[in-house]
């Protein structure tokens, strides 16, 4: 699937790219994007849009100093924009963050061995960034030794980490839970 | 002190504005090695091996685009 933009090299009217080498398996693919890529990056770029700038003559002496072009940079800098702004809205679709808390809470429902308060926790970081361990019974309204044990069975699922043993609790997303909190990033196989 | 050319610009920096027009930029392997490096993806060496070959027949890109694809394509 190739999903930034629909172009060229996807089948019309779809996502999926052209499989000119009719390949099969995913080890084939890395091999033939890496080889058909270095290729590529071993050819001038394609001249786009934003090149004619540079052939152009100057634009008078209102326009820049010298070969520089006031104009050709404002240009440049909106077509920057525009694109730096469509590829944060394609990822914050993929990453749906506004939905995440949703997510979480489903997960830690979804899990046996998961109490139903770890889901304030994993909230508590997602909104905070960091949580302090002692915070565990304020943010779960369980006692000490409960909220205690709250926190490493989420340490033990891979859902909050810290740096040191002692440290903040920040959250985290191991592999085996990524279809459930990313479903459009990591789509269900 | 520089000539002024027929646009305006000093002869200095008019040689500049051809040599954009000359050439696209070329990125090349060193640039896709450190590319590729960022996604944790290395060139293998195989694939230096390719080039170095492709280099020392003269290929054109064509014809090393050509064999490329003729080396991974399925024969169905």
């Amino acid at each position: 699937m190739y999903d930034a933009v629909s172009d060229a090299y996807c089948y019309l009217g779809t996502t999926v790219l052209k499989n000119r080498a009719s390949i099969r398996t995913q080890a084939e693919l890395d091999y033939f994007e890496e080889q058909a890529t270095a290729q590529r990056f071993s050819e001038p770029l394609p001249r786009g849009k934003l090149d004619s700038h540079a052939d152009m003559p100057r634009q008078g002496d209102r326009d820049g100093r010298g070969n520089l072009s006031q104009r050709a940079l404002a240009d440049f800098t909106l077509w920057f924009l525009q694109v730096s702004l469509d590829q944060v809205r394609f990822m914050a679709q993929l990453l749906a963050l506004d939905t995440l808390a949703q997510r979480l809470r489903g997960y830690v429902e979804r899990s046996a061995t998961l109490k139903p308060e770890a889901a304030r926790l994993l909230e508590e970081a997602l909104i905070r960034g960091e949580l302090e361990r002692g915070e565990a019974p304020r943010i779960t309204g369980l006692p000490e030794r409960t909220a205690r044990r709250v926190v490493n069975d989420a340490i033990a699922h891979g859902l909050l980490a810290s740096e040191t043993p002692k440290g903040p609790l920040s959250l985290r997303f191991p592999g085996e839970a990524l279809d459930v909190l990313f479903p459009r990033l990591f789509p269900e196989t | 002190m520089q000539k002024r050319t027929k646009s305006g610009g000093t002869a200095k920096t008019a040689k500049k504005g051809r040599a954009v027009k000359a050439g696209g930029l070329t990125l090349g392997l060193v640039g896709f090695a450190k590319i590729s490096a960022v996604e944790g993806v290395t060139m293998r060496p195989s694939t230096r091996k390719m080039f170095a070959d492709f280099d020392r027949r003269g290929l054109s890109p064509a014809e090393r685009r050509r064999e490329i694809l003729e080396k991974h394509a399925k024969k169905v």
